[in-house]
């Protein structure tokens, strides 16, 4: 692990943490948009790049519970689906047994879909990520038409907001992905050495 | 595989099973629809609420002596958007009941959530501008703020701070039955369903 991945993973896991505890939990929490596009996304991602470091748990006698990583994507996706339910994020926005549960669940799905990932093919990632990406587009899409306040601890311009950044997230999500996939390391990073190049 | 089947199996029942519980058994998904659920299938006792009505009096939300259900309303008096059309129901509602002589069996009761500004006099303003009769729909400010907060915990009001001054909040007609419980909560835009649920919660409570 090269120094900047080591300096990326303590920063994302700073920021996570920080995300989920006050002061800042609390202001985050006050706004969908946050709550959905910035700390449960953090919380998730966090420890889920912790789970690609842990290599005892994809020894074979683990692996055999759990082949191409199918079970433990499975979980995690059961999770991020929870948490995009409306009633889940109010739960979670009103009572803090609620957001405990929330930052406990999502950390452990995430850090088991790390593991899983790295057992994962293609096939499974592309069967994973599709699913969760056209599900967040939908969810979003919904959030963005819908004239009803689905939370009555959020505005519905906040609401409008969130599903819009969901789509935009999502479809970001999917080109890196994609572009990874065809070779291109970092989308944004061949762009920016490409235009050096030019110059 | 099989044991992996066997560990995807269990997240499945295990996944379906908290969704069944979060949902209500798949019938909800917003809070606000489970509590109306909640509420229509176990009627729940609303707490002590004092205040000053229209006319100066004091005056509790749940009046012992009264025998008549009763259809509650969350407003502040400064709102620009849905309070407004609660009121016009509101007098609409009073309409129906001095028309089908219902004067003995539901009353109406508007309670402000924003009592440091919603002052008696600006109550009794309210009260005269929607034309509320005091013998059927009684407009309160609370006294007690603490009471207050209990009130809206009880009747799962949550009010969100807006640009502007306003707030926004969850409106809808809230039910009392005879024994001063909340047993039904009906959509802001469907009053004569509310006013059902009070002639029949008068007969059968």
């Amino acid at each position: 692990m090269s120094r900047m991945h080591r300096a990326l993973l303590w920063c994302v896991t700073a920021l996570a943490v920080l995300s989920a505890i006050p002061p800042l939990g609390n202001l985050i929490m006050r706004m969908m948009l946050t709550q959905m596009l910035v700390q449960i996304p953090l919380l998730f991602g966090a420890a889920a790049m912790w789970g690609t470091r842990v290599r005892w748990l994809t020894q074979a006698r683990w692996r055999a519970w759990n082949a191409q990583g199918a079970s433990g994507l499975l979980a995690s996706t059961f999770v991020l689906v929870f948490w995009m339910t409306p009633i889940a994020l109010d739960h979670a926005a009103s009572e803090w047994p609620w957001e405990v549960a929330k930052s406990i669940s999502v950390t452990s799905g995430g850090f088991v879909a790390g593991i899983s990932w790295r057992l994962g093919s293609p096939v499974t990632h592309i069967f994973y990520l599709g699913n969760m990406l056209w599900m967040s587009i939908t969810v979003g899409m919904l959030y963005q038409e819908s004239t009803e306040r689905y939370c009555n601890a959020y505005l519905w311009d906040d609401q409008a907001l969130t599903g819009r950044a969901l789509v935009v997230a999502s479809i970001g999500i999917a080109l890196i992905w994609t572009s990874r996939v065809v070779g291109l390391r970092n989308p944004f990073h061949s762009a920016w050495a490409m235009h050096r190049t030019i110059r | 595989m099989t044991r992996t089947l066997i560990v995807m199996s269990a997240i499945v029942v295990l996944g379906a099973l908290a969704f069944a519980r979060l949902t209500h058994n798949f019938t909800v998904l917003t809070a606000e629809a489970a509590r109306r659920q909640a509420v229509a299938a176990a009627p729940v006792a609303v707490p002590e609420l004092w205040g000053i009505d229209q006319t100066g009096m004091q005056r509790a939300l749940l009046d012992k002596a009264d025998n008549r259900t009763v259809i509650v309303d969350f407003i502040f008096t400064r709102c620009t958007s849905v309070c407004s059309a609660l009121g016009i129901s509101y007098q609409q509602l009073q309409a129906d009941i001095q028309e089908e002589h219902l004067e003995n069996k539901v009353r109406l009761v508007t309670v402000s959530f924003d009592p440091e500004h919603d002052t008696p006099a600006i109550i009794a303003e309210y009260g005269r501008r929607f034309r509320a009769n005091p013998e059927i729909w009684t407009i309160l400010t609370p006294i007690n703020s603490e009471a207050l907060r209990r009130s809206l915990e009880v009747f799962g009001v949550v009010k969100v701070p807006a640009p502007y001054g306003q707030f926004i909040h969850n409106a809808a007609f809230n039910v009392l039955d005879r024994r001063g419980r909340l047993a039904r909560i009906v959509d802001i835009g469907r009053p004569h369903k509310a006013l059902a649920a009070a002639k029949q919660l008068f007969n059968v409570s």
